[in-house]
């Protein structure tokens, strides 16, 4: 079985941003990257990050968005957490960010989510929409 | 409310009106954001009184409420996440409904590994990284 190639180096991806405190003052929160536990409407706990290879991707099936972030995919694997960037089976303009703890509160593994969420962060921004970008608001 | 953080406050270290005032502030803001329709996803639990009250009790005891400032508050799926951001230094007090609350502290260093650490939260503990924050 053939490993899927990561996305190179040289490429950005994108984030769509669900929820408005993923972004305060115009910077990219932490929350932007923990991935979500089981909910009522969602019970399978996320697994890894959706993001987009284009702008509009990261967005199209948010129902409404509050930007979205941009990371340069060099900037996220050089970060020393063994994290991988990875095309999504049958979604050419998808991408997951592959890597990070799962939801937990146990302390090591809830220090591990944080410090990792905080800094891809660090290596966000957000990134400027069209105004004709779908749902933009 | 009011009267929690009152009693708490003892002759040496009481605070002035301004610090006071701005702790109220904080713990009326604690309660706005956990009881609000505006923050957060479609379908995301809603912190429990358990957890809010866990939150407020553990900022009420923080001494001196000068500390405190003006953190962001936070929902992530019922919990409640208080963070505070100075620099490249961050503090983020966790609040959960099952179990004890959680401090982790990040400090952020251009081109090398971040130094970070989480530990149980208690009001001596939150106020010693709050003056590392600020220090």
């Amino acid at each position: 079985m053939t490993a899927v190639p990561l996305i190179p180096n040289d490429r950005d991806v994108y984030r769509g941003m669900r929820n408005p405190s993923w972004s305060k003052r115009g910077i990219v929160s932490y929350l932007a990257f923990m991935l979500r536990p089981a909910t009522d409407q969602f019970p399978i706990p996320e697994q890894e990050l959706s993001l987009g290879l284009t702008v509009e991707a990261a967005i199209d099936e948010l129902r409404e968005h509050y930007g979205v972030a941009e990371l340069s995919v060099a900037a996220i694997h050089m970060l020393p957490h063994g994290l991988a960037v990875r095309p999504t089976p049958n979604e050419p303009l998808k991408a997951d960010l592959l890597g990070l703890p799962l939801h937990s509160t146990e302390e090591h593994q809830r220090d591990l989510a944080v410090t990792i969420a905080k800094d891809l962060a660090n290596v966000a921004h957000l990134a400027p929409l069209s105004p004709f970008s779908p749902s933009s608001q | 409310m009011p009267q929690c953080i009152e009693d708490l406050t003892t002759a040496s270290h009481r605070p002035s009106n301004l610090f006071l005032w701005q702790a109220l502030m904080l713990v009326q803001a604690v309660g706005d954001a956990a009881s609000s329709n505006g923050i957060g996803e479609q379908g995301e639990p809603k912190p429990s009184p358990a957890t809010v009250k866990t939150a407020i009790d553990l900022i009420a005891e923080v001494t001196p409420f000068s500390l405190l400032g003006s953190p962001d508050i936070d929902l992530f799926y019922g919990e409640l996440h208080l963070n505070w951001d100075k620099g490249a230094k961050q503090v983020l007090l966790m609040c959960f409904p099952d179990r004890d609350p959680l401090i982790h502290h990040y400090l952020h260093i251009p081109g090398a590994p971040s130094q970070h650490d989480i530990e149980v939260a208690t009001p001596v503990r939150l106020a010693h990284w709050l003056r590392w924050l600020n220090a």
